[in-house]
């Protein structure tokens, strides 16, 4: 398969036709396409894979939204807005054109999901084109789609090539990509010949009636029966089988809302102690603020009474410094003396005389008796204020902490409770019983169609063994007539096939397994430096060894073992291919069905420098063809030399903004800068081509 | 002889002693308490408010019932009359009470102020405040007592 021209229209963010030529040359295998977050790498990678199959990848958001933003915008209510995606290639020597188109009738401001419809062309040789009726089957034909994730891969995401929706349950493991790698490697053909031989069998028998030998007519008549049987019990297995994994999703799911529902639980029971631990702080709060206004209330005004103390203090002691006067002597005598300037005994007091100046003082303690003992009580209790004083600060500022304590304490909890209220935003816990009832329901139905699954595989062995043992019956039987005889071998003969083709599928799946394991080996050791090895089982699932088991793998190291899967696959159905030709097997030459492109978004995904330039080097020499979508940060230096080396030709993803906010970007390749973020009057991405 | 077994209170700040002594929001638990509050903070500031209009007045009893409470006329008394050590005699106790209720009546008009100046602040807030204030700078009276040191350095008594 080579790809030749992928055409957008109107699809997702590539606004009206958008063209990408991938055609490549010898020795020059890269097509590289630059973008930027959010340019539409992705939405390319999904373009084929869409073009293909009609699905995106799960990563994809908004799958509904398939015609252009603004397209859809300027279609007109009850008109006709459409999207495609149309994919031309090459296999074999035949051109096909794919094309996977939308088509609405606009009648809701927003679109909704459709189907698209797909229309498959071929091309022959002589330049005919014929469109192919079930053109999905035979897509799937030259690429299935169980390896889709191989050749249309986001690096990002690789990790998930070995796990996850390749493996499905009671199918045994990795079936899809079993069943596919032998569609690619042309193995099925032997495969369906094994399914047919048996029917070819029994249409020969069928030859024989009754009248000519109706003892081989019996035998034939029963393996009829027998294979209608089994038959019937395949189809009875698979019924089961899809049955078993529809209860068993239903199961999950109801898993899924009960896991959310017990957490929600212990949730419930947290926010309840969480209710009670904002309580009791709120609780304490108040009683912090009652303490504090009993503090305020009772002693506020001490904390205003600095000064008053010492003042009183000083007054007081001022006034004992003062020499005592005897009881008895009233101020007012003393004041008369001074106002006479004549004291009692007849001696002259003068104004100024040193006697005057003695009476004068006394004066002011005369007749203090009655309060003296005030004084002395006041000033006394004025002593312990100081004390008192800084008891109510301590305490306010004890209080005050706490009071802070306590609301830093309910911000917490509060936080913690609204967190909480979050999670549990959503959940009904009456709920619970319901969805634990219908689980049981489920479970238990599950495992009755698992018995009767099993049921149902021991009849087909049983059948198969008793069709094996009429076949050997049938072919020994002793028979009458010549065209009994002569059916006889034939049938003999076909079995003889059968058994054939069954051991050569066994030695070339073998082979197959086998090849691409050596490649697989061969392709990883070159990228990787640790001494693991990748081993390929028999069911191809894809392990990485070290010297003591089962590795463990990295994200990293993941990617480059589906880089190297990927490399093997298309390498050795090359090979195959080849081998084909050699011999003659291929009908044109020019064919190219062992040849696959891989299409990859971010091939670097998470991967350190190293393991970039690696990779970067070894791309090119895994497959003829590789389409590569490289971010600004994932191509620089040395990595973007190499895939430079391979380029055949360039592009760049420029997304327009109406945005003028955004910066205009450039994006430097072959030292030149090429617009890359430009401001327009719509969001959209436009493929352009870099020359160089 | 001159005495009262009772002190009055502003009636010009009714509203504001009741919503001081308000059950839920209020910061005092009672009137005395509301007033003693009020003449501490009219004494440090140094303002005495006169006034005529008085609401039901109150037993003095009920303040010396307090903690300092049964001081604390003496201590106004004390400190407003320096020069007077007689101003402490049971018969002046009327003259005590009076300067009391006038520093009172200028607290209250104080706290009035800070009130609506600040009345995004509840009046726990408020009083705390002027309690933190109180404990932690000296009074305003310093300044005063500079101007005392001044007089007295100038030998004038007063």
């Amino acid at each position: 398969m080579k790809l030749l021209k992928l055409t957008l229209n109107n699809f997702r963010a590539f606004y009206s036709e958008q063209v990408l030529d991938l055609s490549v040359e010898e020795g020059k295998p890269a097509v590289l396409v630059f973008g930027n977050n959010g340019a539409g790498k992705t939405t390319l990678l999904n373009a084929f894979a869409w073009a293909l199959y009609g699905t995106f990848s799960e990563d994809v958001e908004q799958q509904h939204r398939v015609i252009h933003d603004k397209a859809w915008a300027d279609t007109a209510f009850g008109e006709d807005a459409t999207a495609s995606v149309r994919l031309d290639f090459e296999h074999d020597g035949t051109r096909f054109s794919v094309v996977r188109h939308v088509t609405v009738i606009k009648e809701k401001a927003e679109q909704e999901p459709v189907e698209p419809e797909l229309t498959v062309t071929e091309i022959g040789t002589d330049g005919e084109a014929q469109s192919i009726l079930n053109g999905q089957d035979r897509i799937e034909k030259i690429l299935p789609k169980g390896l889709r994730q191989f050749f249309f891969f986001n690096g990002e995401r690789m990790e998930k090539m070995f796990s996850g929706d390749v493996k499905r349950e009671g199918e045994g493991k990795n079936q899809e990509v079993q069943k596919a790698i032998k569609t690619l490697l042309d193995l099925e053909a032997i495969e369906r010949a094994l399914e047919d031989l048996p029917k070819v069998s029994r249409k020969l028998a069928s030859e024989i009636d009754s009248k000519e030998d109706s003892r081989l007519k019996q035998l034939s008549d029963h393996m009829d029966h027998l294979a209608t049987r089994e038959k019937e019990e395949v189809a009875e297995m698979l019924r089961l089988s899809s049955e078993i994994s529809a209860f068993q999703k239903e199961v999950q799911s109801i898993d899924r809302a009960l896991l959310q529902n017990r957490e929600a639980e212990p949730l419930q029971k947290k926010r309840d102690s969480l209710t009670r631990r904002i309580k009791a702080a709120h609780d304490r709060h108040m009683e912090y603020k009652s303490r504090k206004r009993e503090l305020l209330s009772r002693h506020g005004f001490l904390a205003l009474t600095s000064g008053i103390d010492t003042k009183v203090i000083e007054l007081a002691d001022d006034m004992r410094e003062r020499r005592q006067l005897p009881a008895g002597i009233q101020r007012s005598f003393i004041e008369d003396i001074l106002e006479a300037q004549l004291c009692m005994c007849g001696r002259e007091v003068r104004e100024g005389t040193q006697e005057y100046v003695e009476l004068d003082k006394r004066k002011y303690n005369a007749g203090l008796e009655d309060v003296q003992e005030s004084w002395m009580r006041v000033s006394g209790k004025m002593k312990n204020l100081e004390e008192r004083r800084q008891e109510i600060l301590e305490q306010l500022t004890l209080n005050a902490s706490d009071i802070q304590k306590a609301d830093a304490e309910i911000s917490e909890l509060e936080a913690e409770r609204s967190d909480v209220d979050r999670q549990l935003e959503g959940v009904n816990i009456q709920d619970v019983q319901r969805l634990i009832e219908r689980r049981k329901n489920y479970a238990s139905k599950e495992t009755d169609a698992r018995v009767a699954h099993k049921e149902a595989e021991n009849k087909v062995t049983s059948i198969k063994q008793e069709a094996e043992a009429t076949g050997r019956q049938y072919r020994k039987a002793e028979v009458k007539s010549e065209k009994a005889r002569k059916v006889q071998e034939q049938v003999e003969l076909v079995e003889k096939v059968r058994a054939a083709l069954k051991e050569i599928l066994e030695i070339k799946t073998e082979e197959v397994r086998d090849q691409l394991d050596k490649k697989v080996k061969e392709v990883f050791s070159r990228i990787f430096i640790k001494s693991y090895v990748p081993e390929l089982n028999d069911d191809f699932e894809l392990e990485l060894h070290t010297a003591s088991g089962v590795a463990i793998r990295s994200t990293g190291e993941n990617q480059i073992l589906g880089l190297s899967f990927v490399g093997a696959v298309s390498e050795v159905a090359r090979n195959i291919s080849a081998r084909k030709k050699n011999r003659g097997e291929a009908t044109i030459e020019t064919g190219s069905g062992g040849v696959y492109p891989v299409v990859m978004d971010a091939p670097f995904g998470s991967l350190d420098l190293t393991y970039q330039e690696e990779i970067s080097k070894a791309l090119p020499a895994l497959t003829s063809q590789i389409i590569t979508l490289l971010s600004q940060s994932q191509a620089r230096g040395k990595v973007l030399e190499n895939l430079q080396q391979a380029a055949n030709r360039m592009y760049v993803l420029r997304s327009y903004t109406p945005n003028q906010s955004a910066g205009e970007e450039t994006i430097v390749i072959n030292n030149r800068q090429v617009p890359y973020v430009s401001h327009g009057d719509f969001e959209h991405t436009v493929l352009e081509k870099v020359t160089f | 002889m001159a005495y009262t077994d009772r002190f009055r209170r502003p009636h010009a700040h009714e509203d504001l002693l009741g919503k001081l002594t308000d059950r839920k929001t209020g910061t005092f638990a009672t009137m005395v308490e509301a007033m003693m509050f009020a003449a501490l903070l009219g004494r440090r500031r140094g303002e005495r408010k006169p006034f005529d209009q008085a609401d039901e007045p109150i037993r003095l009893a009920l303040m010396e019932s307090r903690d300092y409470g049964e001081v604390l006329l003496d201590m106004l008394g004390a400190v407003e009359c320096p020069d007077d050590p007689k101003i402490l005699s049971a018969d002046r106790q009327p003259e005590r009470v009076l300067i009391f209720e006038e520093y009172a009546n200028a607290g209250l008009s104080h706290l009035q102020t800070l009130i609506n100046r600040q009345s995004d602040q509840d009046l726990d807030t408020i009083i705390s405040n002027l309690v933190l204030e109180g404990l932690r700078t000296p009074p305003l009276e310093e300044e005063k007592d500079d101007v005392g040191d001044i007089l007295a350095s100038a030998d004038l008594d007063w």
